[in-house]
């Protein structure tokens, strides 16, 4: 009898506890002025003058001189500015409304001290050329700032927008003057204030009221830590986010993509293509330093079936590395599509002979090659099986390596790879920031590129480009550089890839930025 | 040996499990000629079929047949466990066998070492020899034995000591029979039956544990078919395809299951004194296997 007794109360008990979320769930909807958005990732150190932390949550609190949206340079933190007829001063008149959420004017002199900072850590930013143009950060007078160049670098205007590292923190923050291994808090002027954090659980950003722009239309945005896509998603339907948003496969893979847009209590947002999806190939590694096995990989990948077959047709088939929109990259190049008996040919002519087990060889050479991943990224696991299977079928014995993310990176660094995924980064950075870092031995496109034979030319035009002045000159420039990666076959290109976001019904407002790595949390609103 | 049989035929659990892994073993070895589809062949256009007539289990992300893909994937998962057991086993009775014999300081060393061994968690110690010897389905047999092969060795060690003490050994000794006729003729003969208990409750546990080294992706490299790496694909599409962890994770939980059961029926077969007492000890075990599984 006390059995029954307690068991009765239990069931009771677990039915008041039911009832009591479900009704609290109710008030949340209908009030609701927060945005509950979960990450893979946490923001870790968004200090906006080094790469640690999350690139979206440094664009929610920190600004710029300039912003790129829709393709343009358009003022931020800059009213307006004057270049010089040689290319050399760029004069920018700030705006006078703003200040540092913790009520630190913004004015020249904090663009200085900012500056300066950064120029301070130039090793840091090396793959952004801009920083070894400036010649000097001159404060004209309370609200004009003047930026001496070295040469007329071209991409000034666009780079001086970029989420990093060209942003400004509160100079209370620096520690002993500088920003360059940590700073004492993180206080900027954009829509967003961090307010808390707790390391790898969640972060919450509230609306900064005193914003000079647009506010935020909601109160607070809360980025919430989930490691695994699956719980993510699994988060999504319980209601507990509202919003997942994601250029690479580990935020959201299209499968459930795919599930999300069928389902009605969803919306889902697909960007313009964006960024270049393509298969780097180590023109410095044993097998595929012979520019013929690279060519014949580039016949043997079935790109349409990694397109319909594992992107869902969510992205467009890529030709070139670069797609013909963006800017400098209209040309003429030889473009290789899906033909197994052409790579074989290749193969074959190279003096690659098949081997009794299945797989080509040379001088006592196996044709085997590796293909490493960060395993987080399952779909490039499955696009990487797909290739396999392509090459499996000319000869090639492809392996697949899915490591630790950390692993993985220093692998690109060192150039240990045969094979590697590579994803440009998009808009505003291609093709000059992308093909920029071309040129740092801690980037996997330069290890991949670093055996060819012209390396030191491809290094020494891309350098060009960036400081010559006249449009045309700099147009046959990137010509002949683009011409000769693409005739090298470094590049393997699969698609141009769409960043992707799902939300729910009741979330408004959500757009894309310029950027891939950007959110525009403030414009989203219930 | 005879009784053994005979109370062993009567157990029907043991008929129906030999039976069942006698299946998978023949069929993981002829997979080569009976699975229906090549297990590595991708067919994108097709991938998330459905069960049906062609496609038995149905097929995975990449459209390859999951029926032939579990066929294959037996061939690695449970033929290499069996393989790594037997390099246990093998470890095991030699050692065991000269330290239980010999004692004194043959045994004093053996014993020591396998201490050693034995203070170290065997899970961590896997993962550390994985880590120093890189990912690899042979690198885990090899680091599955390494971590394994202590307890064994302690195990026949004192099984071979609980013969040492019978009179009919020591009698043996007395008049003179050689070391090895003694072990082949009186040590081995009996203590064998204990040992192939030990092995085969076992097996199930070193499945499991080479699933789980292929699940979090340090075992077999793709394409090969291998249960936990299935069940690792599969993990990614969990919620919008789940029907693709249910091939995999059924095989691996039907074939460490009937090791256990044909462990336990050759223990009561070869004990027929176990009591009751006995089988609700062995019950417990089982609980306890299970929720460790």
């Amino acid at each position: 009898m006390k059995k029954i007794m307690i068991s009765v109360l239990a069931v009771a008990m677990l039915f008041s506890v039911l009832v009591g979320c479900t009704s609290q769930g109710n008030n949340e909807e209908s009030t609701k002025d927060q945005i509950n958005y979960a990450s893979t990732k946490d923001i870790r150190d968004i200090n906006p003058h080094l790469y640690s932390g999350e690139m979206a949550a440094q664009n929610m609190v920190f600004e710029g001189l300039t912003k790129n949206e829709g393709g343009e340079v358009k003022p931020a933190l800059a009213e307006s500015w004057k270049i010089s007829d040689d290319g050399l001063e760029y004069t920018f008149h700030l705006r006078e409304d703003v200040q540092f959420t913790d009520g630190e004017p913004f004015n020249a002199e904090a663009v200085k001290l900012n500056m300066d900072a950064i120029i301070d850590n130039s090793e840091r930013h090396a793959w952004l050329d801009m920083i070894n143009e400036i010649e000097e950060n001159v404060v004209v007078d309370t609200y004009t700032f003047k930026l001496v160049l070295k040469h007329p670098y071209y991409p000034t205007l666009v780079e001086l927008g970029l989420t990093r590292p060209f942003r400004f923190i509160s100079p209370k923050c620096f520690v002993d003057g500088a920003t360059k291994d940590t700073v004492s808090g993180y206080v900027g002027t954009g829509p967003w204030i961090l307010s808390e954090h707790k390391e790898n659980q969640y972060a919450t950003f509230t609306r900064n009221e005193d914003y000079w722009g647009d506010k935020a239309k909601v109160s607070s945005v809360n980025w919430k830590v989930m490691p695994d896509p699956q719980t993510i998603l699994l988060a999504m339907q319980n209601g507990e986010i509202d919003l997942l948003f994601g250029a690479d496969g580990d935020q959201i893979d299209l499968e459930s993509y795919k599930k999300l847009e069928e389902e009605e209590f969803y919306k889902t947002y697909l960007s313009d293509p964006i960024a270049s999806r393509a298969i780097l190939l180590n023109s410095n590694a044993p097998v595929t330093k012979d520019v013929k096995v690279r060519e014949a990989i580039q016949y043997a990948v079935n790109k349409d079936n990694i397109i319909t077959g594992i992107l869902n047709n969510s992205e467009d088939k890529a030709e070139t590395l670069m797609a013909k929109n963006v800017p400098y990259c209209d040309i003429e190049l030889k473009t290789f599509s899906h033909n197994k008996d052409k790579a074989n040919k290749t193969l074959d002519e190279a003096g690659w002979v098949l081997g009794s087990d299945g797989i080509r060889e040379k001088d006592g050479l196996k044709c085997e090659i590796t293909f490493s991943y960060n395993s987080q990224n399952a779909q490039e696991g499955t696009i990487a099986q797909s290739i396999q299977a392509d090459l499996a079928d000319i000869g090639i014995k492809m392996n697949i390596l899915g490591e630790e993310k950390q692993a993985f990176l220093d692998r690109q660094k060192s150039g240990d790879f045969d094979l590697q995924y590579s994803l440009s980064w998009g808009t505003p950075y291609d093709p000059q920031s992308y093909i920029s870092s071309w040129r740092i031995p801690a980037h996997g496109d330069y290890q991949a590129q670093v055996g060819l034979e012209k390396k030191a030319w491809l290094d020494e035009t891309i350098t060009k480009i960036m400081i010559e002045a006249d449009y045309t000159k700099r147009s046959e420039m990137y010509e002949e550089v683009l011409t000769y990666i693409n005739d090298q076959c470094v590049y393997v290109p699969i698609s141009y890839s769409k960043t992707k976001a799902v939300s729910i019904m009741g979330l408004k407002g959500v757009t894309f930025n310029d950027s891939q790595y950007e959110i525009s949390f403030e414009k989203m609103h219930f | 040996m005879v009784g053994f049989w005979k109370r062993f035929k009567a157990d029907k659990i043991a008929l129906i499990v030999s039976g069942f892994l006698g299946i998978v073993v023949i069929s993981a070895l002829l997979a080569p000629f009976i699975s229906p589809y090549d297990p590595t062949v991708l067919d994108i256009g097709n991938k998330f079929a459905e069960p049906s007539t062609a496609h038995w289990f149905g097929t995975d992300q990449l459209g390859r047949d999951t029926f032939s893909r579990i066929l294959w994937g037996g061939r690695v998962t449970v033929l290499l466990s069996i393989v790594t057991m037997m390099c246990t086993i093998g470890i095991g009775i030699i050692l065991g066998f000269t330290a239980g014999y010999f004692r004194g300081w043959i045994d004093e060393i053996v014993m020591r070492i396998c201490d050693i061994m034995l203070s170290f968690p065997s899970e961590v110690l896997i993962l550390t020899m994985v880590g120093i010897l890189g990912t690899g389905i042979v690198n885990i047999v090899i680091a599955t034995v390494i971590a394994k092969w202590p307890w064994y060795v302690r195990m026949i060690r004192s099984i071979v000591i609980q013969f040492m003490e019978k009179n009919y050994i020591r009698f043996a000794k007395v008049s003179g029979c050689s070391i090895g006729h003694i072990v082949r003729k009186h040590v081995l003969p009996g203590a064998i039956g204990e040992i192939g208990v030990l092995a085969t409750l076992d097996t199930g546990s070193i499945i499991l544990n080479i699933s789980a080294l292929s699940f979090l992706g340090l075992g077999v490299q793709a394409p090969t078919a291998e249960w936990g790496m299935m069940l690792n694909e599969a993990k990614s599409i969990m919620i919008t395809n789940p029907q693709n962890m249910l091939p995999p994770g059924i095989a691996i939980f039907l074939v460490v299951a009937a090791f256990n059961f044909l462990g336990d029926s050759i223990q009561e077969a070869l004990n027929p004194q176990l009591d009751k007492s006995y089988k609700i000890k062995r019950q417990s075990i089982f609980k306890r296997k299970k929720e460790m599984a």
